[in-house]
């Protein structure tokens, strides 16, 4: 077997009917509902399962023999398990060696690689778990996800050490002094592009489900989820739709437990908000919340299933603030009523999608949210 | 729109007038500080305040409505509708007509575009003066507010203010509290620092150390990013090291940095305000205050929570444990030390922000005050500040969390 068809195969046992390694993700993934963990690798296993194959043979001619003498740093920031696993599989595919440090209280990156090694152990076992916060520098190249402020520290950190020697050759292709390749994956924001003037009733009924799953999918914890709307049309009746199916998509797929300081963020938002605009919000709960913004500039979400909606108009700010430069912070847009002409003109951004996709990125499209296979064993 | 209005409305209570509500507030706070007042003369007075509010206050009643409650509804003092301390940006919350307008309170900070207002007209200024005398008397001077002026413990005291003049921040409520109370106080040597003193520590330590050549004790009162910057002047100027506060002498700090200097943390301000300025713990008594309340709370005094009888207070202050771990436990040293407590026209909430319910005894949440002083404005504040319940007051945590952009998938080019 390749390692795409092994990797494959492994997908496939998560998504066996009663997969125990579902049942002990559901248990241990805390940082979710067992719910939302459950339908949360479905989708990323399935996705596995469909496309990894195709992606080992695209990137095929780009895999060398290099590959199996190359290290990969794996430094990853758990606030949800697709990038971690995605970083894995695309240091397997190259041929490298793994070192994985999974953040405090991950267990994903193990149950992946435990569930790996009951297809092949020989493959596995190039994946290294480690809680060494050091051990990131024993690299050829480092994929690290997290804050600015640490991928500005683990980046200085390289930058300024000495390679280190291995069997006593330094690496092919470079000298003893240079540094490993780094890709830093860090803060960034997704928005939606709603166009209800040129939507159909039923395509509007399915539009506002889609926004609501992107709005909810994963607790909004990823880069892909979207912090806000923008929306042509009636944006009051638009955010009053969504509450109710966000609500509808809470009780099915329950939101996690915050942190004091994450219920605090939301509620301190909820506030204020509730003055400057109007608020729909689970009762009770910080479950849920929906803020009609129709006068207001760019700010960020509190995530944890916090939309705002905004009018097209408001849009103008965005383009003006931080986040819409030309070094992008956006990382996806979704969109819905619009040509993407007409949504590729209005917003930059890496990836563009349609409304309900925006956390389903496919495998097989880098989109700047992993490396390329054979940008790991790229000789410079 | 206008039938609708009336017709809706003409079956609520009437809305007293200001006149009225104001000789009321002035009542409770002529009863002092020392007695507790009963939920039910809190509330009777908490609903009229809000049916005045509720009438005159225009951007306060399109919320009320917007969250469904008006004076046919709210029937208790805790139904009242506490609007967030954001809002004092975006709106003018006042029942005061512009002509009737004559002082207005902004929030501090350097890097607030928008500050928060808070109009006040002169009968609303007198409320304010007369609520936060009674307080200060209390908990800085220990005494009666009618004793202060003529206790002889204070015959050659001296304030000495840490603060701009009120000429330098004429829109700040601190320095009018603070410049009340020189008022009050009557030490004809008492002074502001003023601002260019507040800006250079050296400067700051040489006004202190001259206020200080010519007074028995003296009261030194300041915001937290002050007194770090006096400290910070006097471990490196020989005149700082030299620097005691006289026997008798009491220290009262108050608001936060406002990312003027480094922060430190309150315990720790506090031990090195008592070891440099050679003032016992039990003289360092903190405030917490902001533009948009009349009232302010001070620690020290006792829990007069209803119910708790003076010694089961004591065994609940000695189990408290920290929040967390490493937290120090600021109830520790002596009961009620690190406790906020208001005057008895001030009620407080401490608010889940999960369940947004009240937060039982030594839970965390966020602060919500009611106070009575408000008469032109709003009695119910929502802050961003979090802080435990501690019977019938709270210990400050300090500012909620923002929201911040988290993700993961930003290109940081090799």
């Amino acid at each position: 077997m390749t390692t795409g068809q092994t990797i494959a195969a492994t997908a496939r046992l998560w998504l066996r009917h009663g997969s125990p390694w579902m049942a002990r993700a559901r248990r241990e993934l805390t940082a979710f509902s067992p719910q939302m963990v459950e339908l949360g690798l479905h989708e990323l296993f399935a996705d596995i399962a469909a496309n990894v194959e195709e992606l080992e043979r695209r990137e095929a001619p780009r895999i060398t023999s290099r590959g199996s003498r190359v290290t990969v740093s794996h430094v990853l920031s758990g606030n949800l398990p697709n990038p971690g696993i995605v970083s894995i599989i695309v240091g397997l595919l190259a041929g490298a060696r793994n070192i994985v440090k999974p953040a405090t209280g991950d267990q994903m990156p193990a149950l992946f690689v435990e569930s790996l090694a009951a297809v092949d152990s020989k493959l596995a076992g190039r994946v290294v778990l480690t809680s060494n916060r050091e051990a990131y520098r024993k690299a050829d190249a480092i994929i690290a996800y997290g804050s600015d402020e640490t991928l500005s520290v683990l980046r200085q950190n390289v930058g300024g050490a000495s390679a280190p020697r291995r069997n006593g050759k330094t690496r092919q292709g470079r000298g003893a002094e240079a540094p490993p390749t780094f890709f830093g994956f860090g803060h960034r924001v997704s928005i939606g592009l709603v166009n209800l003037r040129d939507l159909s009733t039923r395509n509007t009924q399915y539009t506002i489900r889609a926004a609501a799953f992107d709005a909810s999918f994963w607790d909004q914890q990823g880069c892909m989820s979207p912090h806000c709307l923008y929306v042509r049309g009636n944006a009051a009746a638009f955010a009053e739709a969504l509450a109710v199916e966000m609500g509808q998509f809470d009780r099915r797929w329950p939101r996690a437990t915050l942190r004091f300081e994450d219920a605090a963020a939301i509620t301190r938002e909820r506030n204020e908000w509730r003055f400057r605009g109007r608020v729909w919000a689970s009762k009770g709960s910080t479950h849920w919340t929906v803020v009609l913004d129709e006068h207001g500039d760019w700010s960020p979400s509190p995530l944890n299933r916090f939309v705002f909606i905004r009018p097209i108009e408001s849009l103008a700010r965005l383009r003006q603030s931080k986040i819409q430069n030309p070094e992008s912070k956006i990382s996806t847009v979704g969109f819905a009523g619009f040509t993407p002409t007409e949504v590729v003109a209005m917003a930059q951004a890496d990836r563009y999608c349609s409304l309900g996709e925006m956390q389903r990125p496919s495998l097989l499209l880098t989109h700047g949210s992993r490396p390329r296979v054979g940008d790991l064993i790229h000789e410079s | 729109m206008k039938t609708a209005r009336k017709t809706i409305y003409q079956s609520a209570p009437k809305s007293p007038p200001a006149g009225e509500l104001d000789a009321c507030i002035f009542d409770f706070i002529a009863r002092g500080v020392e007695r507790h007042s009963t939920d039910a003369e809190f509330g009777s007075l908490a609903l009229a305040l809000f049916r005045h509010q509720f009438a005159l206050n225009r951007p306060y009643r399109r919320y009320c409505e917007l969250l469904g409650r008006s004076p046919r509804n709210v029937k208790h003092w805790k139904q009242i509708p506490a609007v967030p301390t954001t809002a004092f940006k975006d709106a003018e919350l006042t029942t005061l007509p512009p002509r009737q307008r004559t002082a207005v309170f902004h929030s501090s900070g350097t890097t607030e575009h928008r500050p928060s207002r808070h109009f006040h007209s002169a009968a609303t200024l007198a409320l304010y003066e007369a609520a936060l005398w009674p307080m200060f008397a209390s908990r800085m001077l220990e005494l009666e507010p009618v004793a202060a002026v003529t206790d002889r413990r204070y015959s050659n005291c001296r304030l000495i203010i840490l603060t701009p003049t009120p000429a330098e921040a004429p829109h700040s409520s601190l320095v009018h509290m603070m410049e009340t109370v020189r008022r009050r106080f009557g030490a004809p040597h008492s002074a502001f620092v003023g601002a260019t003193a507040l800006e250079d520590g050296r400067a700051l330590a040489a006004a202190v150390h001259s206020a200080l050549r010519t007074s028995h004790s003296a009261f030194l009162l300041g915001t937290a990013f002050a007194f770090v910057r006096l400290l910070d002047a006097m471990a490196t100027s020989r005149r700082g090291r030299g620097l005691q506060l006289p026997p008798g002498s009491r220290v009262m700090e108050t608001g936060g940095y406002k990312g003027r200097t480094r922060e430190v943390p309150r315990e720790e301000l506090h031990a090195l305000i008592s070891a440099k300025l050679g003032v016992p713990r039990s003289a360092i008594i903190s405030e917490y205050g902001m533009c948009e309340l009349s009232s302010q709370f001070y620690t020290g005094g006792e829990v007069r929570s209803p119910g708790f009888s003076r010694q089961s207070q004591s065994r609940v202050m000695a189990a408290w444990e920290p929040a967390e771990a490493g937290t120090p436990n600021l109830a520790r040293d002596a009961a009620g030390s690190a406790v906020f407590r208001g005057p008895p026209w001030t009620r407080v909430q401490v608010i889940n922000p999960e369940t947004d319910r009240e937060a039982g005894d030594g839970e965390r949440g966020f602060i919500r005050i009611f106070d009575l002083a408000n008469r032109a404005s709003v009695s119910a504040i929502q802050t961003e500040d979090i802080g435990i319940r501690r019977g019938d007051g709270f210990e400050l945590i300090g500012r909620a969390p923002q929201a911040e952009a988290r993700g993961c998938s930003l290109m940081v080019p090799s």
